[in-house]
């Protein structure tokens, strides 16, 4: 079969891509379409301007916990051998969450070691949802907010209310 | 519709697969990059590897029965080797070929041709894709291949007779490729034209300098910028041009010219100078009764110069307010044009949702109906892509269920 292709090979190669990005692409658009298609209360996403690899997402907090009535702002950054590998999930928010330290960062083992190639962005927002209202006090990167969390609901709440923002970046 | 013939296709393609797969980053030019395809319908998401969310191709199934393209499981392998669903432990023994029945569904999956954006307006099932470039697309590049011609040329273009051999132009001896003889036709010099003015025969070559020169072309008089209106053949502008009176007092006119943009110039040039006087001349006007007689010649430099500073500032500041002006009229402007836009893009996605929302209308007509109803024609936009889709599934008319099922437990699966 090979050798028959040969005489005619030239023929097909306009339509060959570098598979590479094109299957980040496609499968960023894939995400992109199921998401617009379905769309799932509680959580938003979608590209920066003329950048696929770069997307913007919100989360509502969780009703029945400190975060109900705010909406959060996270930011996306899908490496080129997405979804091999997690993309880097940041809370753009101001965020009092014993999982999430000052700059944005999230300990989350999903976004880590648990990463699996079947995750995709609507995944994460709603394991990060949840996140919400079950932190994981065990091994925290705010241990305040990890103390807090049992031991002084109310106080918690207000310094969640003290640290949000509602920043409108660009 | 599937018969034997295809599906033994099928498996060669697999085995030369498996391959493959081991250097998966090697160019290979004369393949055809079945990921890039575009599919008629939206494929079923039970078709579609979990991992690129495409159909997939060449499925592979895992010990604990997962499906994905074998590229795609072999990649995630790469990083842990645990199935990326439920994460059992897997190694390459451990996958084997999905069912046949899976990979006929997906091999049947109707795509567009990938010169589709060249103009090929094939659709052909996916396993057929690779046979119809390689043998029928008529919007490939091949050789020519009329006497061992090496250009290339798309192959409904082909003939029995070679495009690009060399042929003489008939009328100006020339070498030209056989299919740009027309295009030299347009503008071959051999080929002569009549002159619209005189109606005599001239070579292109020549036309244009005849033109010029043409005694029955209609001109202008010479001092047409002065307000002659005449316009006559060229043979007898002379003569007019003897007699005109405008033409006679053309020397006067210049010189007039000259004169006046002198006289503007230099009237600029005094009105500056008396825009910094200015102040000079009204401020003693006003201060008659304090100042001296002779008030005008006596302001020292100093206040002089305060004031011509202060008219300089009073002009910048009328100039800056200008700009402002300009830049908010701009802005507006900016920002109602970019409202527009976004108005349109919304009517044009407010349709498009419509549009899916009446093509799952439809869908889950069909699945509330009894399953084997026969098609009705429905109103609205889509039509022919739902008998596409409807063709192309071949009647598993209760994928709309279990894709919901499917997703509420991919949402089970992420939550800790
Ligand atoms: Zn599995
Ligand atoms: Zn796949
Ligand atoms: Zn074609
Ligand atoms: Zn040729
Ligand atoms: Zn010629
Ligand atoms: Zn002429
Ligand atoms: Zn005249």
């Amino acid at each position: 079969m090979a050798e028959r292709a040969t005489p005619t090979g030239q023929a097909t190669r306009p339509t060959v891509k570098s598979s590479d990005s094109t299957s980040v692409v496609k499968r960023l658009q894939s995400e992109l379409m199921q998401l617009m298609m379905s769309s799932t209360p509680g959580i938003t996403a979608f590209p920066e301007e003329g950048n696929l690899l770069k997307w913007k997402a919100t989360i509502a907090g969780p009703e029945d916990t400190p975060y109900h009535g705010y909406t959060f702002k996270l930011s996306f950054e899908f490496p080129s051998n997405y979804p091999y590998a997690a993309p880097t999930v940041l809370f753009v928010t101001p965020m009092f969450h014993p999982n999430v330290d000052m700059a944005g960062r999230i300990c989350l083992d999903i976004l880590k070691e648990k990463w699996s190639a079947v995750y995709n962005v609507q995944s994460i927002l709603l394991s990060l949802q949840s996140l919400l209202g079950e932190p994981n006090n065990k091994s925290p990167l705010n241990g305040q907010a990890a103390e807090l969390w049992d031991a002084n609901p109310k106080e918690y709440k207000r310094l969640v209310a003290a640290r949000y923002k509602d920043v409108d970046e660009d | 519709m599937s018969s034997s013939a295809p599906a033994s296709r099928r498996n060669s393609a697999i085995s030369n697969k498996s391959t493959s797969t081991t250097t998966p980053d090697k160019p290979t030019p004369t393949h055809l990059d079945l990921r890039t395809l575009r599919y008629v319908s939206p494929p079923d998401d039970n078709l579609c590897c979990p991992i690129c969310h495409s159909p997939f191709l060449d499925p592979i199934q895992t010990r604990c029965r997962h499906t994905f393209c074998s590229d795609c499981i072999a990649e995630a392998l790469k990083n842990s080797e645990t199935c990326p669903i439920d994460r059992k432990p897997i190694t390459d023994e451990g996958l084997s070929p999905a069912p046949i029945l899976i990979a006929n569904m997906v091999n049947d999956l109707v795509v567009y041709c990938p010169n589709a954006e060249n103009g090929c307006t094939e659709t052909v099932p996916r396993h057929l894709v690779e046979g119809h470039v390689r043998e029928t697309c008529g919007w490939v590049q091949v050789e020519c291949g009329v006497g061992g011609c090496k250009e290339m040329v798309r192959r409904n273009e082909t003939s029995m007779e070679c495009l690009h051999r060399l042929v003489k132009c008939e009328f100006c001896l020339e070498e030209v490729r056989r299919m740009d003889l027309d295009i030299h036709y347009d503008t071959c010099a051999g080929i002569s034209t009549d002159c619209p003015h005189c109606l005599t025969d001239y070579k292109r070559s020549d036309w244009k300098s005849h033109v010029q020169s043409c005694p029955e072309a209609s001109i202008p008089c010479s001092s047409s910028v002065y307000g002659c209106p005449t316009i006559l053949p060229r043979r007898e502008m002379a003569r007019h041009e003897s007699t005109c009176s405008f033409v006679h007092l053309t020397p006067v006119f210049r010189r007039h010219e000259s004169q006046i943009s002198e006289l503007a110039l230099e009237n600029r040039m005094l009105r500056r100078r008396l825009d910094l006087l200015y102040p000079r001349a009204t401020q003693p006007e006003s201060n008659t009764n304090s100042e001296e007689p002779q008030g005008p010649s006596v302001l020292d430099e100093q206040t002089y110069h305060i004031l011509s500073e202060q008219e300089h500032l009073r002009t910048d500041l009328d100039r800056l307010s200008e700009s402002m002006v300009a830049l908010e009229m701009k802005h507006t402007m900016h920002f109602i044009n970019e409202n527009m836009r976004v108005k349109e893009e919304m009517v044009a996605m407010r349709t498009a949702i419509n549009g899916v929302r009446m093509q799952m209308h439809w869908l889950l007509n069909m699945r509330a109906q009894a399953p084997f109803q026969p098609m009705m024609p429905m109103m609205g936009m889509g039509v022919m892509q739902q008998q596409a889709q409807v063709v192309a599934q071949g009647g598993t008319t209760t994928q709309g269920g279990e894709t919901v099922q499917r997703r509420h437990s991919e949402h089970q699966n992420v939550k800790l």
